[in-house]
């Protein structure tokens, strides 16, 4: 059915598209435009060039960042998309799981920076949760200062992240399953096949689409995440948890140095970019695969 | 060709229909005041629940002398504020009037930026005029022109400790370094932590160890170091810093120190579980609001045998409140000042545990505690600037991350200094 008036199209997608450019574009280009100058934030930028970008590729700090955020999905991948599976694969074949699946859940729908404070009072090495405990339990050896130990700092708060959103990848996967048609798993079942072999042979493989979306929003809101990071430590102990993000807010807001930060961000924009596109090649490949 | 011809004109229509979306919604930002605007905005730090009561009574004062205004207040914790909170608040769209700040090169730098107005005739034409000895000026000028109305003279550390505890073992404010080590030593062997310091942001102990460093090299190098004249990574320096060292090897700061904030810091000396806190004079109003119960006092830092810098130097930096050179309110700000800084304000502010510097507050001091403090500050004695206040925030947080990485012992003197110094020179 064709619109009325040609018009139609152009002003239903109008305010859409206004608010995109509104909201992402020109900020986008704004950013690319203080990137290639030097600024404080107060009197005129002045023109820099690339020296900006040449400082970015240098900045050991800028380069550990990303050697953090590396640790930080790697672990995330494991202790929120695998445990998140896992925990799928559980509950889907029993009865009378929604009280779990609600309270695995829970967590998701804090605010993320209610849960770094909260996760601080339980971290704090003299009258923090885990460490009363350890201590309760003659381990006072055991006792650490998590976020103030550049051994612990990290794994700390990527075990937080695991705790928050574990239950939002229980909720994917759980749908993803719920899809598969109840005949292919019986006969499995008819066939031999333990729970084992039926979850990881047969559920996982068939909710393929699902396993690189969610491993890819694991990734990509990785690279972006930093509420946890920089409410829980800043960035420390020396920079053992800082990532992209708390660093371009580091050099924006409290260097300021407003076209520095900004080709920053330019940099991570390119790299969040290039991984998305790398991971659409890799779904085309897969179009033909059988999945549900 | 058609097919080609219609996907332009779609385009085009698009973006033309884009812009005219754009258009309207940019313009609802406003950028800065205009003359209708009757609303005196005070950007500030957290003075407590007693100081937020002091403050609201200062207010009233000012809109019961100018109906239909309205004072209004933005808050925000002093981390935030001395960082993002308040360029992110003068470059918006409903900058504050009048806001706080600390004497040093940051109000140098407010005035170059002309966040600053020079408050000179205005005062002399003003009831603030009878209100301050001139002197208390002196610190809140640039080049002679006075862009910083004082609140206070805060003493920035010193080591304030707990009264039962030193009486339950014996012990008395020391007067050398040494006497200090001993009282750590007697302290620890009783399983009591000598310090608590909550050095999550680095200045904590920042500050502490500044005042130390610079009894040790000397005030005027460690006044070049801040501001670039001799390097960090200087031997005066590197050598200076082995006390921290000493310190951390003999265990008499909290192990705890890098990963707590400031106010951990605090909760443990108020619990009992630390003995001595090296923190700045705004501890009285915290201590009245969080322990009423404590009973404390303060030693300056000890003379340090061998040191270059005058051995009775106070690390101190004069506070206050700066109008906002852009607004167009600056004589309705006058007008809430001269309420501000009245005797019956300033009453209220001394109860609060604060220490006004107006005559009447200096004349007569009500908190014992900030009597000695205000005794010390102005006792003649070399006033050292704290690095993140006193001097730009990179070369202040440089140092301050490498004092810290000596605390935990991630890295020698001289490694973190020279680090620091690679940091600071790149920029």
């Amino acid at each position: 059915m064709k619109p009325s008036s040609r018009w139609t199209p152009l002003l239903l997608v109008g305010p859409a598209l206004s608010i995109f450019c509104l909201v992402v574009l020109l900020p986008l280009l704004g950013t690319i435009g203080l990137s290639v100058t030097r600024w404080n934030g107060f009197g005129t930028p002045s023109f820099a060039g690339f020296d900006n970008y040449q400082r970015a590729i240098t900045d050991s700090v800028f380069i550990k960042s990303f050697t953090n955020v590396g640790v930080y999905i790697a672990a995330t991948l494991i202790l929120e998309v695998l445990v998140g599976l896992i925990l799928a694969g559980a509950l889907s074949s029993r009865k009378s799981t929604t009280i779990y699946r609600v309270a695995l859940f829970v967590p998701v729908m804090l605010p993320m920076v209610v849960v770094s404070v909260l996760w601080r009072f339980i971290y704090n090495p003299d009258f923090g949760l885990i460490n009363a405990i350890v201590r309760k339990l003659g381990g006072e050896n055991f006792s650490q200062v998590w976020l103030g130990d550049t051994r612990t700092a990290l794994l700390s708060i990527c075990f937080v992240s695991g705790w928050v959103y574990s239950g939002f990848y229980l909720a994917i996967f759980t749908a993803g399953l719920q899809r598969i048609p109840r005949d292919i798993i019986e006969s499995a079942a008819l066939d031999g096949a333990s729970e084992r072999i039926l979850f990881w042979r047969i559920k996982v493989p068939m909710i393929k689409s699902v396993n690189q979306v969610s491993a890819l929003l694991c990734i990509t809101g990785g690279i972006q995440g930093f509420d946890l990071f920089y409410v829980m430590t800043g960035g420390g102990p020396y920079y053992t948890t800082e990532v992209p993000t708390t660093y371009m807010v580091r050099s924006v807001f409290r260097d300021q140095e407003i076209g520095y930060g900004s080709a920053l961000a330019i940099v991570v924009t390119l790299i969040v970019l290039v991984v998305g596109f790398i991971f659409t090649k890799i779904r085309k490949q897969n179009e033909n695969s059988l999945e549900y | 060709m058609r097919n080609s011809q219609r996907s332009w004109r779609r385009l085009i229509s698009g973006l033309v229909i884009t812009a005219l979306a754009i258009v309207p919604l940019s313009s609802c930002s406003k950028s800065g005041s205009d003359s209708s605007d009757k609303v005196l905005r005070i950007s500030t730090i957290p003075q407590g629940e007693t100081g937020d009561k002091v403050w609201a009574q200062a207010a009233e004062i000012f809109k019961s002398k100018n109906p239909g205004w309205d004072v209004q207040f933005v808050i925000q914790d002093d981390d935030l504020y001395e960082t993002v909170g308040l360029p992110n608040q003068l470059t918006g769209s409903n900058p504050p009037d009048i806001y706080y700040e600390w004497a040093g090169d940051r109000i140098v730098q407010r005035h170059k930026d002309g966040f600053a107005a020079e408050l000179n005739d205005k005062i002399e034409s003003s009831k603030l005029a009878s209100l301050f000895d001139p002197s208390v000026f002196k610190a809140g000028s640039v080049n002679g022109k006075i862009v910083l109305l004082p609140t206070g003279q805060d003493v920035t550390n010193v080591i304030w400790y707990d009264k039962d505890v030193f009486a339950k073992y014996g012990l008395t404010p020391p007067t050398t370094w040494e006497e200090l080590l001993a009282i750590c030593d007697k302290l620890k062997a009783a399983g009591i932590t000598p310090f608590s310091v909550g050095n999550k942001d680095l200045w904590v102990a920042g500050n502490w160890f500044a005042h130390i460093y610079s009894r040790i090299i000397g005030e005027k190098m460690y006044h070049e170091i801040m501001t670039l004249q001799t390097p960090m990574n200087s031997p005066e320096l590197v050598e200076a810093m082995k006390i921290v060292v000493d310190l951390k090897k003999k265990g008499y700061v909290n192990a705890s120190a890098n990963s707590i904030a400031d106010n951990e810091g605090y909760t443990l000396f108020f619990k009992g579980e630390a003995a001595m806190l090296p923190i700045g004079s705004w501890i009285v109003g915290t201590q009245k609001d969080e322990a009423p119960a404590k009973k404390m006092d303060f030693f300056n830092i000890p003379p340090i045998s061998g040191g270059k810098g005058d051995q009775s130097s106070v690390i101190g930096v004069t506070v206050g409140y700066v109008i906002n050179g852009k607004s167009s309110k600056i004589d309705k700000a006058i007008e809430f000042f001269e309420g501000f800084f009245s005797d019956e304000i300033t009453a209220a502010w001394q109860k609060q545990g604060s220490s006004p510097v107006t005559k009447t507050a200096m004349a007569e001091q009500l908190d014992p505690l900030q009597v000695k403090l205000g005794k010390l500050i102005r006792s003649g004695a070399p006033i050292v600037a704290p690095p993140d206040t006193g001097y730009q925030l990179k070369i202040a947080d440089a140092l301050n991350l490498a004092t810290s990485q000596v605390l935990d012992g991630v890295k020698s003197p001289k490694d973190a200094l020279d680090e620091a110094q690679a940091k600071i020179g790149k920029s």
